[in-house]
């Protein structure tokens, strides 16, 4: 039984919109089982590990070895060239790193990820993605809304008004901040037209992540005076006025955020991981930014445990605008690596070895791929015609490949997947049919993925 | 290979149709081209089908694989027409469908015919049936039963009432009701001497005289303008990657805020958004163009700085103000019909294209505001001056050069065709000058826009703000437009004589960021004679583009702007006659004597400037790839008929001026009546403003709706009338605690008592700063930099402003698209980029914490509390009442340890202060 007390606390806390309606349909057919979702879910989190600016398919997860054998030639002599941001056309430029095959599965995997390839076999690589946008900032939107468009609600924002809270002290939809925000600023992360309760919250690390978790008051004992105080003239307010559903809500409210200036801190302190793990993240590592996005990677894996949905990272400024490598591939995308590699790698094995990779659908992607030819000498403009992303855990088959771009690595041809589909699957893993998630805007009913989208059921066990 | 081919018995017609031809459709087409689903107005089940086609014209041409739309799609060449969406079907498939197409594509005999349907849109119809497109219709104002309605909009909701057996509920008590109406007619609570005055003013007409005063308050304007804000996305910055500025934005937003102080009628200040730059007598304010600030609204939205393919881009920006266009002005989801005819109101694609139509005939510019007039009346003396002194100079023998250029004329400035003379400002004269005319001192040697040096001390008011981004500073009153053409292979050349600039406006694109479209900006130096400035424009032909020439010398001047495939010969110079300097000292001195009178400094804005007319085709599927009927500028068909408006300018005005035709347009006053209501009694009649349309909500009272808007139409469309009348109604006093009558009506959508409604984000704040005597009354001026936290990140960070705002009410904070203010967006200020006429209003703990943990909240409060005052005194500030004897003693007993922040920090926790009752 539902009191209504219960009804306000969960929709001050942004109780899912699938398991509202669920549990109203519940109401009226008392007798039906309901999970509150669609669908069995396959998993109840995602880590949504997102390569800010673009890494580069054909040297990362798809392998063209016609580009070495070309090396050097002029592109238009083997396929048309489509305008590029920065019309700076190049030669054709061979990948200066090796491929290797790599677990039971034989998933190619370059030299970059030394510690990722070793996790081979717990990936599906999709080689077939497209974009519409060419440039950062719409193809950012894009990939976190659905839409090129400024202000549209975020996927993690989706995910948190469709499914609500597993842990009432902390939010659904967390972002944890490398140091780089991405082109479109926050507004990649804002909950659009969806309540406010649903926007990502941006954690930096550190032991106070987010604005206004640290309370002013010397001690904790004037601060719960000041509260019992509030508590008290609260109900005499209601007395004189009687009852509101909306100022009710705000109280309750009110408790939750008391209780949330200590469950944030407790989540960033990994002073109780034990020295192995934090070794097997890179916090000990040499290079700062393997030692930043360690730290990420673990508190993402916390974020996991306490039943928060979405977790978005962000990556670490290792000097080179992220994976943005117009010149100097070389070194930027070394650097990038460094800094993700082990982490990533380890996040995985440790979501393994507690158990929790199965129920946690870990996604990396950029927001576009690279040329196959140079911007100028040694550089990558962006391409947004077929790129290479992957997903682990979560109902995701591992190692096997979908999809296939061009010889060159320039086009997807073969299976093409939309970000739209990206979405519907995402959103299917956790249980919901991503065309009965919507929201009454301007007009329509708005979804993540819009009229489109469709399930990869493929690369789903 | 070929051998064994040969080799084989060849299969019939049939054979090779039902073996190759039908499993490659069914297994690739048909899932998205057939009876279910026809994406792009297309089947492909049948031969008969595949011939009508789909929007972009007949599929399938039997014989001829060119021109087969179908081939074309699977060849995967053309991007943006690429079938199966998917994938490219294998070299075999795509040979088998070749080959069938080639040879004459047969198709079985007996296999069902029947061509695609056309879709089920029918305009009139739809119009028929929904109601917010009927007339308005006065009703007649229900006899009252007893004393309760003290106004015709009181009648009409009791009769509902009545109807449904509810009582209104009784009325509410004085303190409420002035803290009811502060909050709602200016945003700020009331002070606490105003409170005891109030509830001590036994005077019957004490409300009036209570509202009279804040409709009078300049306050007010401030608190509806951010209502209004909230519609047109008002922002300061472009957003996306970099965040660059909209220069000058705030001026709309001063625009505004003084156009509800001063109760400018809605139908003036709704033509003024859609066409204040077309007005024949722009309202003035000390000698400045106020009405052209109106159309500053069109450019708040966001722009991308290095887009690669800028028609779509233009498609995604001008869709944006198409939106908040029709939302605002008609809660109407025209948008909607981007890609296809509106799903379920009377708006077609080709409504939305043709209204898509004035914004290409129509461009950007920073406007020149200040002297408006003053100047006006100065170029046209100037002209006539001019011409006096020329009379009573000697005559002097002139022949003017033979130009010889060929090609596809998009200006010649000898032979300007009405509307074609657009420059920016008066700067280039209100004429064109003439070859072997007279100017100080010279000849003139071409028929010319010139840019008159009379104006050379031109200049911008301190703290002007300039374009950020490729388009270039100090355009502003030095700059011309041409008429629009579309890009034509070849090039496009310019006949121009001393320095200058150039701008392409392709796809209207003017961040010009990147350098893939920095080509669209081209600079050229000094030069004393005329020649010819090339502009390669090939990347974009077939779009529609204008060219802007900005003077950067002052004997800046271009004759003629052609585009041609040949390259034109030099121009030709004239022998220009010797003039005796000593002739003019009389006319120089008359011209320096009325230089005396202009008015050279001017503050900038953002701006419409109209072009002209171009109309565009619908962009079939939203892709302006694949372009379908063409769509002359015309208002909605629903509305206005299917009646193009033939002007040789955009024919804005026009469009303003049925939008504002009651007898034409039923919405316009409807909406905003909708609006006002929504904001006093915080629901709208019809809940959802922004749509009136079939999937917003329907009125609950549609008489009174139509009541209102008749009236409000009628009778000079105030707002400020009417929120007097609204306010000043039995219904607006009543009180909002529970009734007996919740239960049948939970939900009170028949305002059977008042809602209980949260503060919006902006009125906490000011609220704040109004206990703490912080507030500062300053209005209007370059906004207040947000304080940002440091977990605001992000490219184009500016700098933070202080934590009090300098005490500047929350409007005049500065609104950057990716650093908004997360105060104010805790509490449901809206991200700027559609319309939101109603925000949501949520329930967040990140509200609690700002209020508990804010350095703001808390600096506020312990100024608020040092400001002295006992219980009594804080919770007349803070609550607009007096405490109850429980409050005062639980108050009292807190003091015994607590300090006076400790419980002014504390009361500003209490739900009631955020609440209005």
């Amino acid at each position: 039984m539902i009191t209504r007390r219960d009804m306000l606390a969960r929709c001050a806390n942004g109780f899912g919109a699938v398991a509202f309606h669920a549990l109203l349909a519940e109401a009226a057919a008392p007798s039906r089982e309901s999970t509150g979702l669609h669908h069995r879910a396959t998993a109840r989190s995602v880590i949504y590990l997102y390569m800010d600016g673009g890494p580069s398919q054909v040297d990362t997860f798809d392998p063209k070895p016609l580009l070495s054998k070309y090396n050097g030639e002029p592109p238009n002599k083997f396929f048309k060239v489509e305008p590029t941001q920065f019309d700076s056309i190049g030669r054709m430029l061979g990948s200066p790193w090796k491929f290797a095959q790599h677990g039971e599965s034989g998933l190619w995997v370059s030299d970059l990820f030394p510690n990722i390839a070793k996790r081979a076999d717990d990936l599906a690589v999709v080689r077939s993605v497209v974009s519409k946008f060419s440039e950062h900032t719409s193809a950012n939107y894009f990939l976190h809304t659905g839409s090129g468009l400024q202000g549209r609600p975020s996927m993690g924002s989706w995910l948190s008004y469709g499914l609500g809270k597993l842990n009432a002290n902390l939010p659904s939809f967390v972002v944890l901040n490398g140091g780089l925000i991405p082109p479109g600023g926050l507004d990649n992360f804002n909950a659009g037209f969806l309540p406010a309760a649903h926007q990502g919250s941006v954690f930096k690390t550190g032991a106070n992540p987010v604005a206004n978790i640290k309370r002013l008051e010397r001690s904790e004992d004037t601060q719960r005076k000041k509260l019992d105080l509030v508590r008290k003239l609260d109900r005499l307010s209601a007395d004189r006025s009687g009852r509101s559903d909306a100022i009710e809500s705000a109280i309750i409210n009110h408790e939750t955020a008391f209780r949330m200036q200590s469950a944030v801190p407790e989540l960033m302190d990994i002073a109780g991981e034990t020295t192995a793990t934090q070794k097997l993240y890179g916090l000990d590592a040499a290079y700062p930014h393997t030692r930043t996005f360690g730290r990420q990677c673990l508190i993402a894996r916390r974020l996991v445990e306490r039943g928060v949905r979405f977790i978005e990272l962000t990556c670490p400024g290792t000097g080179h605008d992220r994976w943005d490598q117009h010149s100097n591939l070389k070194k930027g995308h070394e650097d990038n690596s460094l800094a993700v590699d082990q982490p990533i790698a380890a996040l995985l094995m440790d979501l393994k070895t507690r158990g929790l990779l199965d129920s946690t659908l870990v996604v990396w992607s950029g927001e576009f791929g690279r040329t196959p030819f140079a911007q100028g000498g040694n550089g990558r403009d962006h391409n947004p015609f077929g790129f290479s992303i992957w997903m682990a855990g979560g109902g995701v088959r591992g190692g096997m490949v979908y999809g296939e771009t061009d010889e060159w690595g320039y086009k997807a041809v073969k299976d093409k997947v939309e970000i739209h589909d990206l979405h519907a699957t995402m959103l299917h893993c956790l249980g919901i049919d991503h065309k009965r998630l919507t929201m009454r805007f301007g007009g329509r009913d708005m979804r993540l993925t819009d009229v489109h989208g469709e399930v990869l059921t493929k690369i789903l066990r | 290979m070929i051998a064994i081919l040969l080799l084989l018995p060849a299969d019939t017609p049939d054979e090779f149709f039902e073996k190759k031809i039908r499993p490659a459709l069914v297994a690739n087409c048909l899932s998205c081209h057939d009876t279910q689903k026809q994406r792009g107005g297309l089947r492909l089940d049948s031969r008969a089908a595949m011939l009508k086609g789909g929007d972009t014209g007949p599929a399938l041409v039997p014989g001829d694989v060119a021109k087969s739309r179908i081939i074309t799609a699977i060849g995967y060449k053309e991007i943006g027409f690429q079938m199966p969406p998917r994938g490219k079907l294998s070299d075999a498939v795509i040979a088998d469908l070749t080959k069938w197409v080639a040879e004459g594509a047969h198709w079985p005999a007996g296999d069902k015919t029947t061509a695609a349907q056309g879709n089920k849109f029918d305009l009139a119809d739809r119009k028929a049936a929904h109601w917010s497109w009927q007339p308005l219709r006065d009703p007649v104002i229900p006899a009252p039963k007893d004393d309760w309605a003290r106004s015709a909009s009181d009648r009409l909701l009791l009769a509902d009432l009545d109807k449904s057996k509810l009582s209104p509920a009784p009325d509410t008590d004085r303190s409420t009701l002035l803290r009811r109406l502060s909050f709602d007619l200016i945003g700020l609570p009331p002070v606490s001497e105003e409170v005891e005055a109030f509830i001590a003013d036994r005077r019957p007409d004490a409300v009036e005289r209570v509202v009279d005063r804040l409709l009078a308050n300049p306050r007010f304007g401030e608190r509806w303008a951010r209502h209004w804000l909230d519609l047109v996305r008002y922002a300061e910055t472009r957003g996306h990657e970099f965040d660059f500025s909209i220069p000058n934005a705030y001026r709309y937003r001063d625009y505004v805020i003084r156009a509800l102080n001063d109760d400018v009628p809605y139908d003036r200040f709704v033509i003024e958004h859609l066409a204040g730059d077309l007005v024949s007598s722009p309202r003035t304010l000390g000698g400045s163009n106020e009405s052209i600030l109106g159309t500053g609204f069109w450019f708040l939205g966001e722009e991308v700085h290095s887009p690669v393919d800028i028609r779509a881009d233009q498609a995604d920006r001008f869709d944006n103000r198409i939106d908040v266009m029709s939302k605002t002005f008609l809660g109407l989801t025209i948008s909607c019909a981007r890609c296809h005819d509106h799903k379920f109101d009377a708006i077609s694609s080709r409504d939305y294209y043709s209204l898509y139509s004035f914004l290409t005939s129509s461009s950007y510019r920073q406007v020149r505001y200040d002297g408006w007039e003053t100047n006006r009346a100065v170029a046209a003396r100037l002209d006539t001056l001019r011409a006096e002194h020329a009379r009573r100079m000697p005559a002097f023998e002139y022949t003017p050069p033979v130009d010889t250029a060929q090609g596809e004329v998009i200006v010649d400035y000898a032979n300007l065709k009405p509307g074609q003379w657009l420059p920016d400002d008066v700067s280039f004269g209100i004429r064109p000058v003439k070859a072997g005319e007279l100017r100080l001192g010279r000849v003139v040697e071409r028929t010319a826009a010139e840019f008159d040096p009379f104006w050379s001390p031109l200049n911008y008011a301190p703290g002007s703000e300039q374009e950020p981004g490729g388009l270039g500073a100090n355009r502003s009153g030095r700059t011309i437009r041409t008429p629009g053409f579309k890009v034509a292979p070849g090039r496009v050349y310019a006949l121009v004589r001393g320095a200058g600039r150039l701008y392409a406006g392709v796809g209207s694109h003017i961040m010009l960021a990147g350098p893939l479209h920095g080509r669209l900006v081209q600079g050229f130096g000094a030069s004393k004679t005329y020649r010819w400035v090339a502009i390669d424009l090939s990347l974009y032909v077939g779009q529609p583009a204008h060219l802007e020439l900005t003077a950067n010398s002052d004997d800046f001047a271009v004759a003629r702007v052609i585009q041609s495939t040949t390259v034109p010969p030099a121009p030709t110079e004239a022998k220009l006659p010797i003039l005796d300097d000593k002739t003019f000292v009389e006319w120089r001195a008359a011209e320096q004597g009325l230089a005396k009178e202009a008015v050279f400094s001017s503050r900038l804005a953002p701006a419409m400037q109209d072009g002209t007319g171009i109309d565009e085709a619908v962009f079939v599927r939203g892709s302006h790839r694949n372009l379908g009927t063409p769509t002359p500028r015309r208002f909605l068909e629903a509305l206005a008929g299917d009646r193009p408006l033939v002007t040789p300018g955009s024919g804005r005005m026009e469009l303003a001026k049925q939008m504002v035709d009651p007898s034409i347009t039923p919405l316009t006053s409807r909406v905003m009546v909708n609006r006002v209501w929504h904001h006093l009694f915080g629901r709208g009649i019809a809940a959802s403003v922004d749509d009136l349309g079939v999937m917003g909500t329907p009125p609950t009272h549609p008489e009174l709706l139509d009541h209102l808007a008749t009236r409000f139409a009628k009778e000079g469309w105030s707002v400020k009338r009417l929120v007097r009348e609204l306010v000043l109604s039995r219904a607006y006093a009543m009180s909002s605690d529970p009734t007996a009558d919740d239960k049948t009506d939970p939900d009170n959508r028949l305002f059977h008592r008042a809602n209980v409604r949260r503060l919006s984000a902006e009125a906490v704040r000011d609220a704040l700063l109004s206990l703490s005597g912080e507030l500062r009354p300053t209005m209007f001026g370059s906004p207040t930099p947000i304080y940002l936290t440091e977990f605001q990140e992000g490219r184009g960070r500016p700098g933070s402003g202080p934590l009090n705002g300098d005490g500047r009410r929350s409007i005049y904070l500065g609104v950057r698209r990716n650093f908004l203010s997360s105060f104010l967006l805790a509490f449901d200020a809206p991200a700027p980029f559609s319309a939101v006429g109603r925000r949501t209003v949520s329930n967040v703990p990140a509200q609690s914490l700002i209020l508990m943990n804010d350095p703001f909240v808390q600096q506020q409060s312990a100024l608020w509390a040092k400001r002295g005052g006992d219980v009594r005194r804080l919770y007349l500030a803070a609550f607009g009442r007096l405490p109850t004897a429980d409050e005062m003693s639980v108050c009292e007993a807190f003091l015994k340890e607590g300090t006076p922040e400790e419980l002014a920090h504390s009361l500003v926790n209490v739900k009631e202060f955020i609440f209005v009752r």
